[in-house]
């Protein structure tokens, strides 16, 4: 059926293409938000990245790859649209989050901004390697594929986003100690 | 220290919660947008699957032009690509030696159709038979690759070459200015004080250290430049795990100048299998070639058909 569907849209079939990414649309919108942090960034990036996926679509040459093809247009746009913002905000310093110490019950919460923090700090690809490993569960080598990337690099940058992560979190972790803050 | 499986799991559980519906006016605003966008031809985007930057794009009509009389070139008995002399390394020893071939010029930059930009890594993606110049790599370079090869990064400290018909693996990694890796316990991702960060230096590291099995280190030239040549895989006696390789044996070797991460930092692993060649750069840097197995099943494969395209680079001054 979705075979038919892409042959339809790579024959300039719009409406065979609307139907085509009307059920894709969550799960692509999920993954760009997970790598990009803002819904209406992930919107943008989505759209940008639909768009370019039609205007491209007669040099897919295999149907069957249209699934793994949009999800790696999508993959590019957000992480060329998270180096533009990158660019935009390097100059911006992050602080530790001020106010009183979290109570028990607020500890997710606060890993959570935490995680935030350090996931932005993250570059862009080792971002998208974050989410093609924890959100859709990815294997290095199926992120190497996305990403056009040696298996090895994934592997590396995987650990390097990892540690980074780890980083923040540490960081953190000591700048609530040292402002008497215990966590 | 946070664990690894801590981070595993504070990370899976974060990213679980969050959106997961797409606003209803995405599709209105691409059904909207596609009334106006017309689609590509597809002899535009032939290699469109695999390449996803920006770059050259206005020698698209210039390059489709440019293959075209390539083809009839071809086609009525232009230059084989065997048995040309070119620029090639020479090895001095060492398990694959062989001239290079020296394929005719082709389109070293083949434009690509997307308007999805990169700004930091301009690989080329999926390249064409012959020569090609690297385009960010600080030590700019040319590479000649037969068919079926793809340039997934072209960043200013790497450039890495795979073979399409091993999906998702690194065969060829080229990292300018390595240094060797710290030895502490920690695996500390800095370089090691106590070693310089010459070829000699890794070579000396790599055929000392006790978790690796190193070959008979081999001079080559390669580029223009002198260097060492080793065959490598983590020592079965070896168990010492680093922080960061979840209980497995590793080997840290080589790294970049900033201590810390984001960076490089490279070693050795369970099965895996890698031939490297360390070279003497001109700035007084050293230049890391790596060929690397994963599983180390394929090393022997990857290598004899890698070092006909290591042996093709050529540094440029």
């Amino acid at each position: 059926m979705d075979r038919d569907l892409v042959e339809a849209a790579r024959n300039g079939d719009r409406e065979a293409y609307v139907d085509l990414i009307r059920v894709r649309s969550d799960r692509l919108f999920a993954i760009a938000q997970r790598i990009l942090r803002d819904i209406d960034r992930a919107e943008d990036a989505l759209q940008d990245a639909l768009v370019i996926a039609w205007r491209d679509l007669k040099g897919l040459r295999d149907p069957d790859r249209f699934d793994a093809w949009l999800q790696r247009l999508l993959i590019h746009v957000c992480i060329a649209q998270a180096t533009r913002e990158r660019r935009r905000t390097s100059n911006l310093r992050v602080l530790p989050i001020e106010g009183p110490a979290a109570p028990d019950d607020l500890i997710a919460i606060a890993d959570r901004d935490q995680l935030d923090r350090g996931f932005r700090r993250l570059p862009p690809e080792q971002r998208a390697i974050l989410v093609l490993t924890h959100y859709l569960g990815y294997e290095p080598s199926e992120i190497a594929e996305t990403l056009g990337i040696p298996a090895g690099t994934a592997r590396s940058r995987l650990h390097h986003a990892h540690r980074a992560m780890r980083a923040a979190l540490e960081a953190d972790a000591r700048t609530a100690v040292r402002g008497g803050r215990p966590a | 220290m946070t664990q690894q499986r801590d981070i595993d799991q504070l990370l899976d559980q974060w990213f679980s919660d969050g959106p997961t519906r797409a606003p209803d006016r995405v599709l209105d605003v691409v059904a909207d947008r596609i009334e106006r966008q017309s689609q590509r031809p597809a002899w535009r985007l032939q290699w469109k699957e695999f390449q996803l930057n920006t770059y050259l794009k206005p020698l698209a009509a210039v390059a489709a032009v440019v293959a075209v009389a390539l083809i009839g070139f071809n086609l009525i008995g232009g230059p084989s690509r065997t048995g040309r002399g070119g620029p090639g390394p020479t090895a001095s020893t060492g398990p694959t030696t062989r001239p290079s071939p020296t394929a005719p010029p082709s389109l070293t930059a083949q434009p690509s159709p997307t308007d999805v930009p990169s700004p930091t890594n301009a690989a080329v993606g999926r390249l064409a038979p012959g020569a090609h110049t690297s385009r960010a790599f600080n030590y700019p370079m040319t590479y000649t690759v037969p068919a079926g090869w793809y340039n997934g990064e072209d960043y200013p400290a790497d450039l890495a070459l795979s073979i399409e018909a091993i999906p998702g693996v690194g065969v060829i990694s080229v990292w300018g200015a390595v240094y060797v890796a710290s030895q502490d316990a920690a695996c500390t991702e800095s370089p090691d004080p106590g070693r310089g960060h010459k070829a000699a230096d890794f070579i000396d590291l790599l055929t000392t250290h006790p978790g690796i099995v190193a070959s008979t280190p081999a001079a080559v030239t390669i580029g223009g430049l002198k260097g060492s040549l080793v065959d490598i895989a983590l020592a079965p006696s070896w168990k010492t795990a680093c922080p960061y390789s979840e209980g497995q044996p590793f080997v840290p070797y080589a790294t970049d100048s900033m201590p810390g991460p984001p960076g490089f930092h490279w070693g050795i692993q369970g099965a895996g299998r890698a031939r490297v060649i360390f070279l003497d750069a001109k700035d007084g840097e050293t230049i890391f070639i790596v060929i690397d197995s994963v599983d180390g099943t394929t090393f022997d494969t990857i290598v004899a058909q890698s070092m006909p395209v290591v042996e093709s680079f050529v540094f440029k001054p």
